[in-house]
């Protein structure tokens, strides 16, 4: 593993050091606009070089008398642990003629390598020459002339310079119908470069992106800077205590820059806020499942490209009866990019106030993107919620902004105006409702064992109530009219004296009747008895049959009303 | 006998009328804010009656009138007959919280503190009325035993918790008379008041000072001073004209 990460950094280093340590050649001239009697510097530098380098300098012997040279130099630096050689072959040539004259491209051979160099083009004129050369000038540029409103134009202000110079002051450009952000590059740091062969010093002085906020022909002002340059002495001084150089201060300005700002190729839609550029939304909860008046925080990402800080993304639609607190913002840019990219985060708090499944609708920003050159939408997905319910009471009306009732005052609260109904001290007794409960529960409590006696002594004294109820049941069966009245005389008879005399037999007969009622009722009754059992036995099949059969029913209640009135 | 029944009844009612109007009357003279005539006309009224609703408004005369002592003797009249009613707990609340005397009880164990708090919101009709809804719940189960609707283990359970709730009635109900019949508690009337280690009125022998509104328990009652104890254990003596007895 450690082998799989050290491997690509070492052929990095390797890679970074053959870079570094690689063979450069150049050309360059002290200046490029002289005058026919001036001299011209030529100097080739071969960086990295482990040998002087060999120029072959014929194709420039045609234009230019070779005055002096080549006079060697070598410079060793040590940056940041690095060592950089470079060794320069310097001539001084002066022109054989007037007009535009090419130093054409010259072999240099560096330890039997050779490299070619740049050409460079040199005027070579009458008048002043050398002295109408810029030595010191501020560049304006910007990355595009036209623009939409709200795109981003870079402007990048750089100093150039041919002298010794210290940066004194530097006045910003403040531009009408701008929104200015500051890329930064607010620090001088100057490094080396070339204008048609010339050596300069550059510093990006300041670096900024502007966004248009309106359309038309609008100009981006000129910086100016004061400098303090150091001015050569024609004369040598005669002090030898005299180390110090002489400086002048400087004003100088760039030129302002003309950007055409045009209109949007269609009509913005409604919900266009100003957004130009490249946009992203990302939206995200902590939780989506909460209870009821637990906190949700609700935060959204807008990433991209563009005029950040002058829109707003589209309103947010929160579910009814869900509590929205405002939102925090910040934004965070990408230092490293000259673009205006970075990326803007909203937090919300959100506490549901019923429960219930929800939905955050999707968060959309319209905006113009000026590549494709046309309004596009950017949209986040729509989060589901789902909140559960407490066991504490809901707030129904939470869709409105409350605040707490503050009190102005405290006082008492008001008599009762109602006449209550007054009682007379230790009058007050308990309610008859109240000693109902007492009454009825005792009820409930003694309920079971009074049903069950009840029904322990219905069982048992069955038997007597059979008897005493034989009588009523033998008239009423005797009083109704019957087919055989015999049969039915005899039947209820016997019956009677079976409940009567708690009998268990049911086969009772004339003589059975005779013995059981001897000694209990009187002796004619007896025989009463026992003649209409015999009757009603076999008497039935007798010649006097059809005279007593009208008779029996009725002479068989008599005797049998005689009878219990004895028996009873 | 008959004659002597209606008489009675007559009687009754031209009396029931009679408090009726001296209640509204009470009650005008509030509204027209003649706060003296009002307590009169309450006052008239407490000597045979009472209700809570004539303390409450007999109380909120007396805190127009000025006297914090007199209106918080009058709501706790009103609280010991109802004392879950929210304007008197409110304006009770309310005159406590302006009596000078902060008396800080000593802690209890929690279980006497919710005890206590139970104790204190319910009469003793409302004991005698729960104790009747249980015994009716004891029965029911029991019916519902003896006919085999429930079995006996979960009989037994209910009958554990149902007994439990109700000896705690019981001995709640118990508590209730002692305090009723024990505790003497008395308001302070006066704007403020010396308590004496000795029922003595000397200049030496003032303890400590009590101030209007101040509700204190009475321990010991002798010819014109009560013997007085606060919440926090302080004891000693005030003289009778002082204090309002509840």
């Amino acid at each position: 593993m450690v082998k799989k990460v050290i491997k690509p950094i070492i052929i990095f280093i390797l890679f970074v050091n053959l870079v570094l340590s690689q063979t450069m050649v150049s050309a360059s001239v002290d200046a490029n606009r002289i005058s026919r009697n001036e001299t011209i510097g030529l100097k080739i530098v071969a960086t990295n070089a482990d040998g002087t380098p060999s120029v072959d300098i014929s194709p420039i012997l045609k234009d230019f008398k070779i005055i002096s040279g080549p006079a060697q130099q070598t410079n060793i630096q040590w940056v940041n642990g690095a060592m950089t050689s470079s060794r320069s072959l310097t001539w001084t040539l002066l022109a054989k003629n007037e007009g535009k004259i090419n130093i054409p491209s010259l072999n240099v051979t560096v330890q039997k390598n050779v490299f070619r160099t740049n050409p460079i083009g040199v005027i070579v004129e009458k008048g002043a020459g050398r002295s109408q050369m810029a030595n010191l000038f501020i560049e304006a540029k910007a990355d595009k002339e036209q623009a939409y409103p709200g795109e981003q134009i870079t402007v990048t202000y750089r100093l150039f310079s041919r002298l010794s110079l210290s940066v004194e002051e530097v006045d910003y450009p403040k531009s009408v119908g701008f929104w200015t952000e500051d890329l930064g590059a607010r620090t001088v740091r100057f490094l080396d470069t070339q204008i048609n062969g010339v050596d300069y010093k550059v510093a990006t002085l300041y670096k900024s992106a502007m966004f248009p906020t309106q359309t038309g022909n609008l100009v981006i002002a000129p910086m100016t800077a004061i400098c303090n340059v150091e001015k050569s002495s024609r004369k040598r001084s005669n002090d030898p205590f005299n180390f110090f150089r002489e400086t002048q201060r400087q004003f100088i300005q760039s030129d302002s820059i003309n950007i055409k700002v045009i209109k949007y190729p269609n009509s913005p839609p409604t919900d266009f806020s100003g957004a130009v550029g490249k946009f992203e939304i990302i939206s995200w909860v902590d939780t989506p499942n909460v209870k009821i008046n637990e906190a949700i925080t609700f935060k959204v990402k807008l990433k991209g490209i563009g005029n950040f800080n002058q829109f707003n993304i589209n309103s947010i639609e929160f579910p009814q009866n869900m509590e929205v607190f405002p939102p925090t913002s910040s934004f965070k840019r990408n230092e490293f990019r000259d673009d205006l990219t970075g990326e803007q985060n909203y937090e919300y708090i959100l506490i549901p106030r019923i429960s219930g499944k929800f939905i955050l609708k999707p968060i959309t920003l319209t905006y113009f993107d000026p590549t494709l050159q046309k309004f596009l939408i950017a949209r986040s997905k729509p989060l589901p919620l789902m909140i559960n319910p407490d066991n504490k009471k809901e707030i129904a009306s939470a869709k409105f902004n409350r605040e707490d009732v503050s009190l102005l005052g405290d006082d008492i609260r008001h008599i009762k105006t109602l006449t209550p109904s007054l009682y007379n001290k230790g009058a007050k007794s308990i309610p008859i409702w109240v000693w109902g409960t007492y009454i009825f529960a005792t009820t409930l409590f003694i309920f079971p064992a009074v049903l069950s006696k009840f029904k322990v002594n219905r069982i048992s004294t069955s038997n007597y109530r059979q008897a005493r109820g034989a009588l009523k049941i033998a008239i009423n069966q005797l009083s109704k009219p019957a087919t055989d009245p015999f049969a039915l005389t005899t039947l209820v008879l016997y019956k009677y004296f079976q409940s009567k005399l708690f009998l268990s037999s049911e086969n009772l007969d004339p003589l059975m009747i005779e013995s059981m009622l001897e000694g209990k009722i009187t002796i004619s009754l007896l025989e009463e008895v026992v003649s209409l059992a015999k009757i009603c036995d076999a008497g039935r099949f007798g010649p006097e049959a059809n005279t007593q059969i009208k008779t029996l029913q009725n002479q068989a209640i008599h005797i049998l009303k005689k009878i219990d009135k004895v028996l009873s | 006998m008959k004659l002597l029944t209606i008489n009675l009844v007559f009687v009754s009612l031209v009396t029931s009328q009679l408090a009726d109007s001296l209640f509204q009357l009470g009650n005008y003279y509030y509204q027209n804010e003649q706060y003296e005539m009002s307590v009169n006309s309450f006052e008239q009224l407490e000597k045979d009656y009472t209700h809570e609703y004539l303390y409450l408004n007999l109380g909120n005369a007396f805190y127009r009138m000025g006297e914090l002592g007199n209106a918080v003797w009058a709501y706790e009249k009103a609280y010991s007959i109802a004392p879950r009613d929210q304007d008197i707990v409110y304006n009770l609340n309310f005159v406590r919280s302006q009596v000078r005397d902060r008396i800080i009880p000593p802690d209890n164990f929690f279980i006497f503190s919710l005890y206590k708090a139970a104790l204190d919101k319910t009469t003793t009709l409302d004991i005698i009325i729960l104790c009747g809804l249980l015994f009716i719940v004891i029965s029911i189960i029991y019916l519902m035993k003896s006919y085999f609707f429930i079995s006996e283990k979960i009989n037994s359970i209910f009958n554990t918790f149902l007994i439990g709730c109700l000896m705690l009635l019981g001995w709640m109900s118990l508590d209730k008379y002692w305090s009723f019949s024990d505790t003497n508690e008395a308001i302070v009337i006066s704007t403020s008041v010396d308590v004496r280690s000795a029922p003595i009125e000397r200049g030496e022998n003032v303890v400590f000072r009590i101030h209007e509104g101040t509700k204190v328990q009475i321990t010991t009652i002798e010819s014109s001073w009560y013997e007085i104890i606060l919440l926090d254990g302080k004891k000693g003596w005030v003289s009778t004209q002082n204090m309002r007895k509840l």
